[in-house]
């Protein structure tokens, strides 16, 4: 905390504050002198009060002031309405005070004037005995105005207000102290810039031009809604869960979106979106993957699994350069499936059932397909316009070239040629 | 001692010797009041939100132009407050002209009671709001 102001008024007896510290101003709505007395301050005449601030000047308008209140007598006695100002106008009537009120009052109070109006924001009520020092604090950070008595770090009021929010001055406001020896005078004035820092850090959230999110989470459960949206230079997760992981999103003009998961149960939904440089999904699982999708303009998808049970859906749109898939499964392979301009199709599968489904349509340079099995082959089919077609396959198959006729016991046996034609009688 | 809300009157001149108050400031207790004013001094409202620490309640709410609120926890859900209390604490506020729509959506009477200060200042929050 920075000190702006401060004074222990230790001046020559008897003198105006002024005269005294030219880094006084005696506020111009009110009268009435404050003079030195025994190192301390008080009132030059009977009742009416004064008003001075100090020409220090705070960094902003979260600032506190405070000063030693020297009761003379218990209470204040007859006397003493001393306090501390602060967001003094140095023209209006205009402050924030924190006093205590002697007399009959015997109280902390808490004021405003805005304007030369007064409003009374709050009292506690405490006897005070003569002799004593008893130190009072004004505190404004915003709208948060608060009283505290005593050296206490709690504050005695506390309260929101929003009618004063100019910076102005730090002061102090005494009246009915006229002599030496009664009432309450003012003492060790200081006035200190509120700290910064410090505080609880909620809600952290970039948006707009942004060089770099990143996140990282240990997590025990799921973690969920990990989004960075506007012009963000990368978004990097790093999470390592035990449980589901959802929602890992970027929108947006990405550099790079990479996404690394070490799951132990299903992963769903990475996705990327936009035009994003490369996405790369490295995932191994011991249960299904599903949902690998990538949309927009991709430089590549790469695909690698290996897996103990189901894959489905590896699905790419939109202009690719090339979509490899390399698949080793013990069970059916269905859905393979690539539209859209594509440079080459490559399939290689070793099965030791069934192959089903595998298509190409569109403008494809070609496509190879090369079977090795024991089992039945079926629907390979091309479409469009394709440079060739050729299918390599090694097994034992039906081929009918040619028809023949067993007789029975009842007809003479005829041997007949592929045009039902007879041979012999 | 006891802390507890009310919503009274505000009474004064505006005055070093008759400031604008809480009508509960002339009953000798501790209170602090959320009494916002226009651009000269005057309050905006003819009621404040108060919060009183005194050993004896019962003296304030049979004094006219000082409502009570119900005396329990901040942290009390709204769901759990009675059915009387809340009947009570809609037609005061109802009274005064306080809006009481969200005295049943709230999720605890600490949103009842900032609800009730915001409708003084935007800026009011329980958490800084005391007296000792």
């Amino acid at each position: 905390m920075a000190q702006f102001s401060s004074d222990t008024f230790t001046g020559t007896e008897n003198a105006e504050l002024t005269a005294y510290n030219a880094a006084w101003t005696r506020h111009a709505s009110y009268g009435n002198n404050c003079e030195i007395v025994s190192g301390r301050l008080r009132s030059s005449v009977a009742v009416s009060p004064s008003v001075y601030y100090h020409s220090g000047a705070p960094a902003s308008a979260d600032y506190s002031v405070n000063a030693d209140l020297y009761f003379l007598e218990t209470d204040g006695g007859a006397d003493g309405v001393h306090g501390v100002v602060g967001r003094c106008s140095t023209s209006a009537n205009t402050l924030y005070m924190a006093r205590y009120a002697g007399a009959s009052s015997d109280r902390w109070d808490l004021y405003k004037a805005v304007a030369g109006t007064f409003t009374l924001l709050g009292s506690s009520a405490q006897s005070i005995a003569s002799g004593t020092t008893n130190n009072v604090k004004l505190e404004m950070i915003g709208s948060a105005i608060k009283l505290f008595k005593q050296g206490s770090g709690t504050a005695t009021i506390s309260v929101t207000d929003t009618a004063i929010t100019a910076a102005g001055k730090a002061g102090f406001r005494i009246a009915n102290a006229n002599n030496d020896t009664t009432g309450i005078h003012l003492d060790n004035f200081s006035a200190d810039d509120a700290a910064a820092g410090g505080v609880t850090l909620t809600g952290i959230s970039g948006t707009g031009q942004v060089g770099s999110v990143t996140r990282r989470v240990d997590s025990t459960k799921a973690v969920t809604g990990v989004a960075g949206a506007g012009q963000v230079g990368s978004v990097a997760a790093s999470i390592s869960v035990t449980r589901a992981l959802t929602g890992v999103e970027s929108t947006g003009a990405a550099g790079s979106t990479g996404v690394s998961v070490s799951a132990t149960r299903s992963l769903n939904g990475v996705e990327a979106t936009g035009a994003a440089g490369t996405v790369t999904t490295g995932a191994n699982v011991t249960k299904a993957v599903t949902g690998v999708a990538s949309t927009g303009q991709v430089g590549a998808v790469g695909v690698t699994k290996s897996g103990s049970a189901v894959l489905t859906g590896l699905q790419a749109t939109g202009e690719v350069g090339s979509v490899a898939a390399s698949l080793t499964v013990t069970r059916g392979l269905t859905g393979l499936e690539s539209t859209g301009e594509i440079g080459n199709v490559g399939l290689s599968v070793s099965a030791t059932r069934s192959l089903a489904g595998v298509e190409s349509t569109g403008a494809v340079g070609s496509v190879a397909f090369a079977q090795s099995g024991s089992a039945i082959l079926s629907g390979v089919q091309a479409t469009g316009a394709v440079g060739s077609v050729s299918v390599a396959s090694s097994g034992v198959f039906p081929t009918p070239s040619s028809r023949v006729f067993i007789p029975s016991d009842e007809n003479r046996a005829t041997l007949i040629d592929s045009e039902n034609r007879s041979l012999a009688a | 001692m006891a802390k507890r809300y009310y919503v009274c009157d505000v009474i004064g001149d505006g005055s070093e010797f008759n400031p604008y108050r809480a009508k509960i400031a002339d009953m000798g207790v501790s209170w602090v009041g959320v009494i916002p004013t226009d651009a000269t001094g005057k309050p905006v409202k003819t009621w404040a939100l108060a919060l009183v620490d005194t050993v004896n309640h019962a003296r304030l709410s049979a004094t006219a132009g000082i409502d009570q609120m119900p005396d329990i926890s901040l942290d009390i859900k709204t769901s759990a407050i009675s059915t009387a209390s809340r009947s009570q604490l809609s037609s005061m506020l109802s009274r005064r002209g306080i809006s009481t729509v969200n005295i049943s959506s709230t999720d605890s009477y600490k949103d009842i009671i900032n609800d009730v200060g915001r409708s003084l200042d935007a800026s009011f929050t329980a958490d800084n709001f005391d007296i000792a």
